[in-house]
């Protein structure tokens, strides 16, 4: 009875919570919703006084939306694949294999961990103009990549180093290589940490904004990201179709978290943070 | 599983490799700048190729603080475009040498004595900042402005008001609209542009041209004039003549969407604002511009305002000296300025045009052509100051000054003995 | 080099590929940052050599500077703990079998994975002192507390700023716990989880202890974050009002971008990179390598 009580006051508590923590994604629908003639609707924009699709509309005639998130793709999938590649590699090496000054590297790369893209923003911005990679694809994935590695071998490393020795021993007398190892018997087994990994570097590629900002100059080529201000000229002084832009370049993350979200408790569960 | 994801992989980066765009054989130019807006520049474009279909326009329009971030990285990298929009003054003085002298496009086009055949204070500005001996164009002016006060008509009518003219009459009309939930003069505070403009409308009052003078080290940003100026300012939010939180709001797109949604009795703008009334879907105040009407800026010091208004070059554009083409560009601008990518432009009533004579083809409202004509015909002739200073320090330190000052954190007088030490 | 050494060494040629880019893109970086903040340079002209007259400036005469060392100072404190806070609350409740918990925790999550210049706009609308929703309902129902200057007034800005960013990580940190206690043994939960008399010294005795490495991983990555914070800030509130919400990521990109000077963005950074290396090492010298993960 006690105990029914306790339940039914948290299940209250986490329903008011979760209705007032909706309220600013509610609002950004909402006023994507606004008939495009109305401004200043009431509550900041949670009263309205009518629906139209008509933002969305115009969001698809008059903005290149599609383009924009070509581009974020074409910048996130290859940074979150060359992520998991390198840094499973690396820390296979650094879990399973003997090398000349390995716990300095490793040192070094742990070190970097908390390296913010904005203290780098300047060098880098140098490194892919030598390069011409400046307003390409590339000067964005490979600071990605390389910005996420460290993170990225620290969890799979510390997993790796969690498998038995004589799983690895049989294998070796079998006349396995280190490489059909790590590739046919820890990575098949390693996808918890993998699908962390991959959330979090998704997440930082598709959401990063200073580099990609500095980096890609013509409006082909920006990620969905700068959209909202690369239109905020055009549609400055019109909320609906402004929030309608906001409104599409969420919905894919929405999408993909909610594909992942059971990998992501799984993975973090069975790998990530097991106590 | 993992050898689908290997192919992947190689797929995307060859993607990724060979995504550049190919280099092309025509004509084309690249044109850069935060104005006009995308819509406009396209409709410009379309005029333009009706004439001259060889060449190729390529824009790309971004907000204005993003265009500069996308102007630095692009000269570091020395991928600019062959056209960019600029402002006069510190703008333009930045990428001076980056910038391809325009006289002699300007007398090709115009004959020698182009300069008459524009608005003054368009071929003044356009020089703003240019170190002695240096008498060249290096951006033309396309669209000039006036900054000025505007009231919400139907406020004012249901209200039974007129436009203030001293303090006293504007205090009086901010407290009435204050008590209806109506702010009764509407700024976006947070934006440090419109900060500077309604400074330079003060000390104007109070001291009319000092304010460059001061820029030029013939007097100090920390006399008294200065400091009087920054104590109105100051006021304006203190007695409620400013709407309350305006520090924390912006002019565009905050403190705009307000006024349109009829929220604002009167608010800080310029002759751009006439633009409202062709934007697609407008809400009711902006159709034909029916719901505004410009005034000047109310003589707060009660010194007699100034007759001479503020204002000057709205954008002007620049030929960049990496351009491939530098004679199509400036096909481009001058077309842009007199021609039929001009009256394009004019037909969305953007701004005032540089260049005298031309008119919109048509007005949606009679008061949309009083407007239009009160401002070219009486208004322009008197811009008399600059809305723009020369120094891109001065701007940041006095823009951070009146945002100090008006959030209580430092006096006027430090505020600008801050502006003084940044003009070395 | 012999055959030898190379079999002995192959471990090499599976890190090449992460030294390689650690090489050029954080190494080379990191020395170009420390070389760069020795000189007067617009990033476009030609650099003047200043020795370290640009850290003199920073540490004597630079008001932006040290508000953006105090706002990473509070950021780090009131996010990292209230997000912890509130994070393990949620993720206790959405483990104990109350109705719809999966769709709670997603609901919780969401904002973690929207960007911050969506949401930068969006609290913006909320937090407009006229017409926000915040004010209007302060007219409107006549609760004038809601009625502040949330964004405009200095002391106030960087408060508001913190809390958009509480309500976004809250989520994340709830997510970390509800692994976390999920991967407690069956028994230690359950009995946790009766309510009663001892039921909060249970949790305050044995759960929390036991979520340790959830603990230090959000310690982590939430100053991992506060070190990062650009968009948000940049969104909301551009820095001000007069550098009142400044981070040094913005500071950072506001002298290196607008103001053009490159060179002092530079010594800015090199500050910022002594901070994240310093944070570093102290997490592997107190926690080990073993910092984030369990076993």
């Amino acid at each position: 009875m006690k105990r029914n009580r306790g339940k039914a006051l948290a299940f209250i508590f986490v329903s008011v919570l979760a209705l007032v923590w909706m309220v600013p994604i509610i609002m950004m629908l909402v006023v994507s919703f606004m008939p495009p003639d109305q401004r200043a609707p009431r509550f900041g924009g949670l009263l309205i006084s009518g629906v139209s699709l008509q933002n969305y509309v115009t969001v698809f005639e008059d903005a290149e939306i599609v383009t924009h998130f070509v581009n974020s793709v074409a910048v996130t999938v290859p940074s979150v694949v060359l992520v998991v590649v390198i840094s499973s590699l690396a820390a296979f090496a650094l879990a399973r294999l003997k090398f000349f000054a390995r716990d300095i590297w490793f040192y070094l790369l742990i070190m970097t961990l908390m390296l913010p893209i904005p203290t780098l923003v300047v060098p880098i911005f140098q490194i892919n103009k030598a390069l011409g990679l400046n307003d390409s694809y590339l000067g964005l994935i490979l600071p990605y990549t390389a910005l996420g590695v460290p993170f990225a071998i620290v969890i799979l490393r510390s997993f790796f180093a969690g498998f038995l020795r004589e799983i690895e021993e049989a294998a070796i007398l079998d006349g396995c290589t280190p490489f059909g190892i790590y590739w046919r018997i820890m990575m098949p087994v390693s996808w918890p940490a993998v699908a962390v990994v991959i959330i979090w570097q998704f997440m930082t590629s598709w959401n990063e904004f200073i580099l990609a900002l500095v980096t890609m100059n013509s409006v082909e080529v920006k990620p969905l990201t700068l959209v909202p201000l690369v239109y905020s000229g055009q549609f400055m002084m019109r909320p609906g179709p402004m929030f309608a832009i906001l409104t599409l370049i969420t919905l894919p993350v929405i999408l993909v978290y909610y594909l992942m979200q059971r990998f992501m408790v799984s993975g973090l569960t069975a790998g990530a943070v097991r106590g | 599983m993992y050898r689908r994801i290997t192919l992947a992989v190689l797929l995307l980066l060859i993607l990724a490799l060979t995504a550049p765009v190919l280099a092309q054989d025509e004509v084309v130019v690249r044109f850069r700048s935060w104005s006009p807006v995308i819509a406009t520049t396209e409709a410009m474009i379309e005029a333009f190729n009706a004439e001259n279909p060889d060449i190729t326009i390529e824009p790309d329009i971004t907000n204005y603080p993003e265009y500069l971030v996308d102007l630095q990285t692009m000269a570091a990298g020395g991928s600019l475009p062959d056209l960019i929009g600029l402002e006069p003054g510190a703008l333009t003085q930045q990428y001076r040498d980056h910038l391809m002298p325009l006289q002699d496009c300007a007398v090709a086009t115009w004959g020698e004595d182009w300069e008459d055949q524009f608005f003054p204070v368009g071929i003044e500005q356009a020089r703003l900042g240019n170190p002695e001996g240096d008498d060249n164009i290096y951006g033309l002016p396309v669209l000039v402005q006036t900054i000025n006060m505007w009231y919400t008509v139907p406020i004012f009518e249901e209200a039974g008001v007129e436009p203030p003219t001293t303090y006293d009459e504007l205090k009086e009309l901010a407290d009435m609209f204050n008590a209806q939930g109506i702010a009764p003069v509407m700024i976006g505070a947070g934006d440090g542009w419109i900060r500077r403009d309604v400074y330079m409308q003060l000390i104007h009052n109070i001291a009319p041209g000092l304010i460059y003078e001061a820029e030029d080290g013939m007097a100090s940003f920390a006399d008294e004039p200065f400091v009087e100026a920054m104590t109105w300012w100051k006021r304006l939010f203190d007695d409620g003549i400013f709407q309350m939180g305006a520090l924390g709001m912006t002019h565009y797109p905050a403190a705009v969407e307000q006024i349109q949604g009829g929220r604002a009795a009167m608010f800080p703008m310029g002759a751009w604002w006439q633009q409202q009334a062709a934007n697609p879907n407008p809400p009711p105040l902006d159709q034909n511009l029916a719901g505004y009407a410009p005034f000047k800026f109310p003589d707060v010091t009660g010194m007699g305002a100034p007759e001479d208004l503020l204002g000057g070059i709205d954008v002007m554009l620049g030929v960049t000296r990496d351009s491939a083409n530098p004679d199509a560009a400036c096909k481009v601008i001058t077309d842009w300025i007199s021609g039929a990518g001009a009256q394009a432009l004019i037909n969305t009533y953007n701004d005032l045009p540089a260049y005298i004579g031309l008119r919109p083809a048509s007005f949606g409202s009679e008061n949309q052509e009083a407007v239009w004509d009160l401002f070219t015909e009486e208004w322009l002739a008197s811009v008399q100051y600059a809305r723009q200073l020369k120094s891109p320090d001065v701007k940041q330190a006095l823009e951070d000054a009146l945002a100090g000052v008006a959030a209580g954190e430092m006096t006027p007088a430090e505020g600008m003995q801050l502006v003084q030490d940044a003009n070395m | 080099m012999t055959r030898k050494w190379l079999i002995d060494n192959q471990g090499l040629f599976f890190m090449a590929p992460a030294m390689i880019l650690f090489v050029v893109f954080v190494l080379y970086p990191i020395l170009y940052i420390f070389n760069a903040s020795m000189y007067d340079w617009d990033g476009i002209n030609q650099a003047i050599y200043v020795g370290v007259q640009n850290y003199i400036e920073m540490f004597t005469d630079d008001r932006s500077f040290a508000l953006s060392i105090r706002n990473s100072i509070y950021w780090t404190f009131l996010t990292i703990f209230p997000q912890m806070f509130l994070g393990f609350i949620l993720a206790y409740i959405l483990t104990s079998g109350v109705p719809l918990q999966n769709a709670f925790r997603v609901i919780f999550f969401m904002p973690a994975i929207i960007s911050p210049v969506v949401l930068g706009i969006i609290w913006q609308r909320i937090y407009a002192p006229f017409g926000g929703l915040l004010a209007d309902l302060a007219w409107e129902t006549g609760a004038r507390f809601l009625m502040q200057p949330y964004l405009s007034d200095p002391k106030i800005a960087i408060f508001s700023t913190i809390f958009v960013n509480v309500w976004q990580w809250t989520g994340f940190s709830m997510l970390m716990y509800v692994a976390g206690l999920q991967g407690l043994p069956g028994e230690v939960l359950s009995a946790a989880q009766v309510d009663g008399a001892g039921a909060l010294q249970r949790i305050r005795y044995i759960v929390v202890p036991m979520l340790r490495h959830v603990h230090l991983t959000l310690i982590l990555l939430g100053v991992i974050g506060t070190l990062q914070t650009f968009a948000l800030v940049y969104m909301l509130t551009k820095g001000g009002p007069n550098h009142a919400t400044e981070m040094l990521p913005t500071y950072i990109f506001l002298k290196a971008f607008p103001l053009q000077s490159m060179g002092y963005a530079s010594a800015v950074a090199v500050v910022l990179l002594v901070i994240a290396l310093g944070a570093s090492i102290f997490q592997v010298s107190v926690l080990g390598s073993r910092f984030t993960i369990g076993n």
